[in-house]
């Protein structure tokens, strides 16, 4: 796995890669955690950086992952200086670039900055964590990628965010969180899907929120594997208002990568959306093929967690209940841990042309990242 | 404040068979206009005549999402007067003969018509009680006594377990009743501590309960905002169950209750497979979180969950039709009709012709027995 | 190819339907604003009565969100059961036309004037009559559908010219 297929050329599942290069292996969720506020004091003007300072740093440290959890950390990832996963990038680097590691990696930062309710400090926390992530993180090595960490509260702030880090072209992608205060379809959103196509930027929806209002549709869950696991929810309730506000038709270049929040809740997602479509048209009548195909060209999961389908055959049932296999796409979710190893996603498949799809050629079609055919 | 529960008179009535015909979990009646007010004492007349009925919404009488064709019903089911499911003889002839149901459990969501929210959803407690307490007479002596065939799902005041625990121990012993009604959008997830006595007082009654989806409840329709378009919102209805699951597995409600039946209804099948999957899977990793859990999570379904057929997953393939609900569990799968809404599934056009026999036996009768406690009628 | 009378155009008065019994299958014919259409009365979906109870509706289409929506009234035919709608004119769906379809049939309206029908029995009779072979007696225009299917290799502008303008 992971060694060039191609000596010359090839190509993406679906778009040509150049002459003399392959599409890359690209694990396409890794999380550098950024180890304290103080971190970002270097990249904060003297406004901002003294607020934080009377503030007391404030560590708008993201419970999406508890730090002493067994999900944090799987046991054999090098930590930092101070103890932890993912918050130094020589450890970061050696960890995910070793033996028969993809030849990219992008980065999703999840400090929660989208959680600062005053939006003019969200503004300067994101403008100053991507600023941290390309200083500290994509300059030390050339195969890392990160996503936009944008100003979620403030959408225009957003599209300036990411016309400002997209002149950077290792910024891969956008990152926005999958629980938000309105749906993400909303035309008040509209210029982070303007900006990202602008920029031909895909647009990551991972994990997380910014819990203006309960995460579930039923109120608070108790336990965090309840809001953990149940987070897929959010998650067809933001594809289905992206489809049904259309987000797809207004900015029709648009790609999603929907992040470590499973995968196996799609196919009766499709079929229940498609079937309610049918009903109820008129009320979206831009809409004029179905859902599930829209989805399936435009949306992308990544593969870890992997929810089980690591078993043997359960990845190929569940391609063929896609009707897709463009759909999936390669990470590791480094650092986090989880029942299964990354790579084990390929004992769910006995086809080695869709692992390589996964790994590689689906990814190119969003990213167009490859490498010399000899590599 | 102690009163003697004033209850309906018990009727003559045999305990509810399926044997040669179908059973059909949900059915939607609707009280025609003013058949509650008899069931309303005078001073939830006068508040209800002047005030309304005051629920998690700004309008006076009106749900969220008012329903985008005709209130949602089945276009061929409006009587000569009054709303589909306010006649009991059409409800005979394009129903309960049609498919030969012999217990067909109804699910009275919406007192007033269309418009209003469900009693249940009321508020002010009790006015909630009141209403369903209203409700659930006149169904009883309205739909249950002329035609057995139809069973009651109670009405309860829902956010109120006291009040709910009284009316499931006022009418929990009539046989007119054959289970408790909740409704998929609550205040707080249904693991919820509060909501324990509830199941307390329907397993002291021996009734199972079904949960029907909804609007309201006083959350937005998703964990990640308000729905705009009737897609979304009708969409979303599934992420009401997926949260509901999760939180009476993790909650350890069915460790403390063991006897504890609940019916998902209008809740569709095939994705819960994928979900509970992918519970096992991360409990693997933090069941420290859980350490009282009994059993995997998966584990419980078996013994506690049943969810109904409608809508009917309609796959491209209809093979993973099949396979979804054996996955789930080919004993927890009850055949739901939904008269007379919209999206109504009928029993002999919702199985793909290759669907096995044996399955939709299952399905159409044998599962209920199970879920409903009724006589084997094999 | 059978031809029937299914009606005198009076009976179906503008925005009404009938329903009526040919060879064996219920079919529904609908005059919006003296155009005639005939369509099976039953959802290829899940087998509702589709003519007899759906809803005659307007279809809606846009180019984006947030373009103008453009409508046009009475052209949709939306199922009494799941609300998927059909092409009143053609049968074609509107969620699938390539493989979703409820089977449409030929209508005219054709003057039925006592020197080109006669019915054998006299007076006339209840039900849908057949025009051709049992030729009947009927005032005013009668509304024909043809139970035939369409020939394979006819064009659709073929089909369009044999449908009838307008009430004659």
């Amino acid at each position: 796995m992971g060694a060039p297929t191609m000596t010359t050329g090839g190509t993406g599942a679906n778009r040509p890669v150049p002459e003399g290069r392959r599409a890359a292996v690209v694990d396409c969720d890794v999380h550098a955690v950024l180890p304290s506020a103080r971190s970002l004091l270097p990249y904060l003007d003297d406004y901002w950086a003294d607020q934080l300072v009377a503030q007391l740093a404030p560590y708008y440290e993201p419970g999406y992952h508890p730090p002493s959890s067994p999900i944090a950390e799987r046991p054999e990832v090098t930590p930092g200086p101070d103890g932890r996963a993912g918050t130094a990038v020589d450890a970061l680097v050696a960890d995910v670039f070793s033996d028969g590691g993809p030849d990219f990696a992008v980065l999703n930062c999840l400090y929660g900055v989208q959680q600062i309710h005053q939006p003019r400090r969200e503004i300067a926390h994101a403008r100053a964590l991507n600023d941290w992530i390309a200083r500290e993180w994509l300059d030390a090595d050339d195969r890392l990628r990160a996503s936009i960490v944008v100003p979620q509260g403030t959408p225009d702030a957003a599209a300036e965010e990411i016309d400002r880090c997209a002149a950077d072209g290792r910024f891969a992608q956008v990152l926005l969180l999958g629980q938000s205060e309105l749906p993400y379809g909303r035309q008040i959103n509209w210029p982070i899907w303007e900006a990202a196509e602008r920029h031909g930027l895909p647009v990551a929806l991972h994990i997380g929120g910014v819990f203006r209002q309960a995460p579930t549709s039923v109120g608070w869950p108790g336990t965090y594997l309840e809001w953990y696991v149940g987070q897929q929810s959010n998650l067809e309730a933001q594809l289905a208002s992206i489809v049904s506000e259309g987000v797809l038709q207004k900015y029709p270049s648009t790609r999603i990568v929907v992040s470590e929040l499973g995968f196996g809740w799609v196919p009766p997602f499709l079929w229940k959306f498609d079937k309610l479509w049918k009903s109820y048209r008129p009320d979206v009548p831009w809409l004029t093929e179905r859902p599930s195909d829209l989805i399936r060209r435009h949306v992308r999961f990544t593969t870890a967690p992997s929810d089980g389908f690591e078993r043997p055959g359960a990845l190929d049932r569940l391609v063929d209940r896609l009707g897709s296999e463009d759909m999936l796409v390669y990470s590791s979710d480094y650092p986090h841990r989880h029942h299964s190893a990354p790579r084990e996603i390929e004992n769910g498949s006995s086809d080695p042309a869709l692992i390589d799809r996964i790994r590689r050629t689906n990814a190119f079609d969003i990213y167009g990242l490859s490498v010399h055919s000899d590599l | 404040m102690t009163t003697i529960q004033e209850r309906p008179r018990v009727l003559d009535l045999p305990a509810p068979k399926v044997t040669t015909g179908i059973a059909d979990v949900d059915i939607h009646p609707v009280p025609p206009a003013d058949a509650l007010t008899a069931y309303l004492p005078r001073r939830w007349r006068e508040i209800v005549r002047e005030y309304g009925v005051r629920t998690t919404n700004g309008l006076f009488n009106l749900g969220e999402y008012p329903q985008l064709y005709g209130g949602a019903m089945r276009a061929d089911t409006w009587p000569e007067t009054g709303f589909p499911g306010s006649d009991l003889d059409l409800i005979r002839k394009q129903l309960l003969d049609l498919y030969d149901v012999q217990l067909g459990v109804l699910q009275c969501i919406s007192p007033g018509g269309q418009a209003l929210n469900p009693a249940s959803q009321a508020l002010r407690p009790e006015l909630a009680d009141a209403l369903t307490r209203a409700v659930n007479d006149w169904q009883l002596e309205h739909l249950v006594r002329p035609e057995p065939r139809l069973r009651a799902a109670i009405s309860v005041a829902f956010e109120s377990p006291d009040l709910a625990t009284a009316e499931i121990d006022r009418l929990g012993s009539h046989p007119g009743v054959v289970a408790v009604l909740g409704l998929s959008k609550t205040r707080d997830p249904l693991g919820s501590r509060r909501y324990w006595p509830i199941y307390e007082a329907m397993i002291a009654n021996g009734l199972p309960m079904q949960i029907h989806l909804s609007q309201g409840g006083g959350n937005p329709s998703t964990g990640t905002g308000w729905a705009s378009y009737h897609t979304e919102y009708h969409v979303g209805q599934v992420q009401s169950f997926q949260s509901q699951i999760l939180s009476l597995v993790l909650s350890g409600t069915f460790d403390r209750y063991p006897d504890l039946r609940i019916m998902f209804v209008e809740g569709n099948v095939a994705h819960f497979v994928p979900l509970m999957q992918r519970l096992d899977y991360h409990w693997e990793t933090l069941r420290s979180e859980v350490p009282d859990l009994l059993r995997k999570p998966s584990e419980y379904l078996a013994d506690h969950i049943w969810v109904s057929t409608q809508p009917i997953d309609e796959p491209d393939k209809p093979a993973h039709l099949v396979e979804y609900i054996e996955e789930f569990g080919a004993d927890n799968v009850l055949f739901a009709s939904d008269y007379p809404h919209f999206d109504f599934d009928a029993p002999d056009a919702i199985f793909p012709p290759s669907f096995p026999a044996e399955l939709k036996d299952k399905i159409l009768r044998g599962n209920a027995v199970r879920f409903f406690g009724l006589e084997d009628g094999a | 190819m059978t031809r029937y009378i299914v009606a005198n155009t009076t009976d179906i008065p503008q925005g009404e339907r009938k329903i009526v019994e040919l060879e064996g299958r219920s079919v529904g014919i609908f005059n919006l604003d003296g155009e005639y259409y005939a369509l099976l009365n039953r959802c290829p979906h899940a087998g509702a009565p589709l003519c007899e109870h759906g809803t005659v509706f307007g279809v809606a289409s846009a180019d984006g969100p947030d373009a103008p929506i453009d409508y046009e009234r009475q052209r949709s035919l939306r199922c009494p059961w799941h609300a998927w709608e059909f092409d009143i004119r053609t049968g074609v769906s509107f969620y699938d036309p390539r493989n979703a379809r409820v089977r449409k049939y030929e209508v005219e309206v054709v003057p039925g004037s006592p020197e080109d029908v006669v019915d054998p029995d006299g007076g006339r009779q209840d039900g849908p009559l057949v025009l051709e072979g049992y030729a009947v007696s009927v005032e005013g225009d009668v509304v024909v559908v043809d139970t035939s299917r369409r020939r394979p290799g006819r064009t659709r502008d073929q089909a369009e010219r044999r449908r009838p303008a307008a009430t004659a």
